[in-house]
């Protein structure tokens, strides 16, 4: 891209006090100028501590972060968050329960002069849909409502970079959807470049440009959505990134054999290493045939899609997505047969190594 | 109507009996008072007293937050040295009673006291240098004893505040010092508002402290109206007046607080860097040293100090045993009966019938409301005229304890009670066990350790009464508090040191107890 990075982070570490294991450890990447970046992973991963120490809230052990080409944060050099320009909305929002709307998001626009503040307020609220609710106070708003005072609140400043920290956890899971949408029209209205936190896939997938993946403090991939879905690099992405069956296999040829087929030996992993095939349940085809040894053995319905257990001879399990109309009976014998586009082979360590 | 209905009926009959009569005879009482007594009182002189009383309180309010507020939010908002130490210390004060507090400064800052006594044998000026009686030394000593009040209200809600807004004001671009005034001190205001209402309104109704100062307030003039002007009429209006400043008060901050409901409690108790203070460090210790010597160090030394003068202090002791088994007797008496009682209509009132059970709750708030002079008055009022036997007996004494004590045990039950979820005594039931079953194989053993510890607080707030027992005390039955006012009074400084070190003693241990018996979860 020919955009500068607008944040760099240069192996970054953090130890809490009265802790051993870092928090994060050495998390290096860089966010283009307009990008939107998710970090994605499990709870205590460190994903929220990342996002603090970009904003200044905690300093890191070591390492260094540039905004905006300017050095913030490293062994030597220290800016204090209210000397960033980083915007920030907390997970739990972080209204002033004692200001009411319009003093809520005219809290950072100090160095504005009185008509430049009025206009800014009245923007950034038609901007989240909120005029008309300047003088009610937080305790009377909705979570949806609540969420776009903080999210008008960290951008009336005009911040470079706007941090979310968890933006729907807090929101009714039928509310989700729906904000998710509203957010990424605000956001390509404003251009923000924008950090995301979250432990759902679905909300990285669907709006970062780049995903970084981050378990137990360290990147584990850093990538646009589409490769860390179809090609990810450790088990562990795969297996957090939407859901993934490991089929056992073995090396041969050249090819990596397993109970479902021959797959392409993409690692150039050497012959009879043993290795597991990452597999989606949309790359599972099922056709019914009475002779066939492989059976399912229970039906998710999904609404939108049918989600069947297959079980294989051998005893291993396999997911397939299927329309929600097409309807096979428990007990219904299927012929599989797996379609990918991308190959994905771990070694047999690689796998052990996070399924222990 | 099941049998728990009577029990409940008949319950709320006997409170009735117990709180409505003696307030409604101080009241009328005041109201016949009238005309006739305020011009013999004097209108300007009444106005003086009301003023100069709503005064002091309001001063001694606010130095108790002056002592207070810096100190919570050192400790719990910076990396202040030794901030655990500090933490434990600030919330003992609590257990000196006001008129202790004005023994000890009455000794050390007195016209005859340590101070002055030092200054003229260096300087052989014969007048005093400092005087601790009058209205500033009312404030300073009610201040300095009912801050911790303050001090614990702080430090939980600043503990409580959400974090994550201060860090918001600073992302916002405020610097730390005035994300302090914009964010941290506002969001206190309500939690300063209600610690700070505490402490007026038990300002406005100390008697003891004020009187050993030799303040005049309207307490102090209840008093002297009753007991040597033998005026109960004049008494009984005074007594409205001060009834009606704890009125308005309490109405103003309804009014200040409004509507604005600022629960900022939050799940997220994730642990915030504290703020570093750098080379201020020592100079926050220092400040905190102040606080404490002024409200602990000095006069639990000043104590120790005068009861060693004492020659024989086991003999001195062994004279005053007897009125210390008076104090132990009424705190048990009165513990007990409160526990039972307030147990049964914290019961009444979260489980069985909230309809019957919430006014009654409610009830037994005002008589915490009532000044302890107050109270003893109207007792007076309603017992001489209508019980007279009763009057003048220990009954009287463990009934005007109830009246204002047992607010303390309702609530207790009470915050026991809803910490129980329903389900439990529903599983319970669906198990087969009745009302009765339930009660005494669940309930009971579940709230056993917030019921001791209710009991301990109506147990310490009993042996520590002093204004109404003075009032209503049978002759020649006499108590710790009593001796202590006492031997104040009569300069036998040596004597009131010791029965004063007697009586934290005596309620320091059963709360020390049973913390250290929660604490190890053996009830």
């Amino acid at each position: 891209m020919a955009n500068n990075p607008l944040i760099q982070l240069d192996h970054i570490s953090l130890t809490y006090p009265h802790t051993s294991t870092p928090a994060i450890f050495d998390i290096s990447f860089s966010v283009p100028e307009g990008d939107l970046v998710a970090i994605l992973g499990p709870s205590g991963c460190g994903k929220t501590t990342v996002l603090r120490v970009i904003a200044g809230l905690e300093r890191p052990s070591h390492g260094e972060v540039v905004v905006a080409g300017k050095l913030v944060s490293s062994p030597t050099v220290w800016v204090e968050p209210e000397e960033r320009g980083i915007g920030m909305v907390f997970q739990d929002y972080a209204l002033f329960p004692h200001l009411t709307v319009h003093q809520n998001v005219e809290f950072g626009l100090r160095r504005y002069s009185p008509d430049a503040r009025r206009e800014t307020i009245h923007e950034v609220l038609t901007l989240v849909g909120l005029n008309g609710f300047e003088s009610y106070y937080p305790s009377a708003l909705s979570g949806g409502q609540q969420q776009r005072v903080a999210l008008a609140r960290a951008i009336a400043p005009k911040p470079a970079v706007l941090l979310l920290d968890e933006p729907f956890s807090s929101l009714d899971p039928d509310m989700t959807a729906h904000m998710r949408e509203e957010l990424i029209e605000i956001l390509e209205r404003t251009g923000s470049t924008t950090i995301l936190v979250t432990h759902d896939h679905e909300d990285a997938l669907e709006m970062a440009d780049t995903v970084a993946v981050l378990n137990v403090g360290k990147v584990e991939q850093f990538d646009t959505p589409d490769e860390i879905y179809h090609t990810p690099t450790t088990p562990f992405v795969a297996d957090f990134v939407g859901q993934a069956d490991f089929v056992p296999g073995k090396i041969q040829n050249g090819k990596a054999i397993t109970e479902v087929g021959a797959f392409e030996n993409i690692g150039q992993l050497e012959d009879e290493t043993e290795v597991f095939v990452m597999i989606r349940p949309d790359d599972v085809q099922i056709t019914p045939c009475d002779t066939a040894s492989a059976q399912v053995i229970r039906r998710h319905f999904r609404g939108s899609e049918n989600l069947y257990r297959i079980i294989l001879p051998s005893g291993q399990l396999l997911y397939s997505s299927k329309p929600s109309t097409l309807i096979y009976p428990v007990g219904t014998n299927v012929e599989v047969h797996i379609e990918t586009i991308h190959t994905i082979v771990f070694s047999r360590a690689q796998y052990f190594e996070h399924h222990q | 109507m099941r049998w728990y209905h009577y029990i409940a009926g008949v319950l709320s009959c006997l409170l009735a009996l117990l709180f409505l009569p003696p307030l409604i005879s101080l009241i009328s009482a005041g109201i016949r008072a009238g005309f006739p007594v305020l011009s013999t009182i004097g209108i300007a002189y009444l106005a003086t007293l009301t003023i100069k009383t709503a005064c002091l309180a309001f001063l001694a309010t606010i130095w108790a937050t002056l002592l207070a507020l810096p100190f919570a939010w050192l400790v719990v908002k910076t990396n202040v040295p030794w901030r655990n130490l500090w933490r434990w210390l600030g919330a003992i004060p609590l257990a000196i009673p006001s008129y202790i507090g004005a023994l000890t400064y009455i000794m050390l800052l007195g016209p005859a006291g340590l101070l002055n006594t030092a200054i003229q044998s260096i300087t052989d000026n014969t007048t005093p240098w400092v005087n601790i009686y009058g209205f500033w030394g009312g404030v300073f000593v009610l201040g300095s004893f009912t801050y911790p009040v303050m001090f614990l209200f702080l430090t939980s809600a600043l503990e409580r505040t959400n974090p994550a807004l201060e860090e918001a004001a600073r992302s916002l671009g405020h610097s730390q010092l005035k994300t302090l005034g914009l964010v941290t001190l506002p969001l206190l205001r309500p939690t300063i508002l209600a610690g700070g209402l505490l402490i007026f309104l038990y300002s406005i109704s100390d008697f003891g402290a004020l009187s050993l100062l030799r303040v005049q307030v309207l307490t102090t003039e209840i008093y002297h109206q009753l007991n040597t002007q033998f005026d109960h009429a004049a008494a009984a209006l005074l007594s409205c007046l001060l009834v009606a400043i704890a009125i308005i008060v309490l109405i103003g901050q309804r009014f200040l607080l409004g509507k604005r409901n600022y629960t900022t409690i939050t799940s997220n108790t994730r642990e915030t860097q504290p703020l570093d203070l750098g080379k201020w460090r020592w100079l926050a210790v220092s400040w905190i040293l102040g606080v404490l010597t002024i409200s602990f160090f000095l006069p639990l030394g000043s104590l120790l100090y005068q009861s060693s003068l004492s020659p024989v202090i086991f003999d001195v002791l062994k004279k005053q045993w007897h009125f210390a088994t008076n104090s132990l007797w009424i705190g048990t008496t009165t513990a007990t009966l409160a526990i039972v009682i307030g147990g049964m209509v914290a019961y009444i009132s979260q489980r069985l019938e909230p309809w019957a059970g919430r006014p009654l709750s409610n009830m037994t708030q005002i008589g915490y409301a009532i000044p302890g002079t107050v109270l003893g008055l109207s007792l007076i009022l309603f017992y001489n005229t209508y019980l007279p036997w009763l009057y003048g007996s220990i009954t009287v004494i463990v009934l005007a304890y109830l009246i204002r004590f047992l607010t303390q045990a309702v609530q207790g039950s009470e915050a026991a009670l809803t910490a129980i979820h329903h389900t439990l005594e529903e599983a319970a039931r669906s198990l087969g066990a009745q009302t009765f079953k339930v009660l005494s194989r669940v309930i009971i053993p579940i709230t056993k350790p917030s019921l001791l510890a209710s009991w301990a607080l109506v147990f310490i707030s009993a042996m520590k009464e002093l204004d109404a027992i003075l009032l209503l005390r049978p002759a020649g039955f006499d108590t710790i508090p009593i001796r202590v006012y006492i031997h104040t009074i009569e300069a036998e400084y040596s004597t009131a040191a010791t029965m004063s070190l007697l009586l934290i003693a005596a309620t320091a241990i059963p709360w020390l107890l049973i913390s250290a018996m929660r604490e190890k979860r053996i009830i």
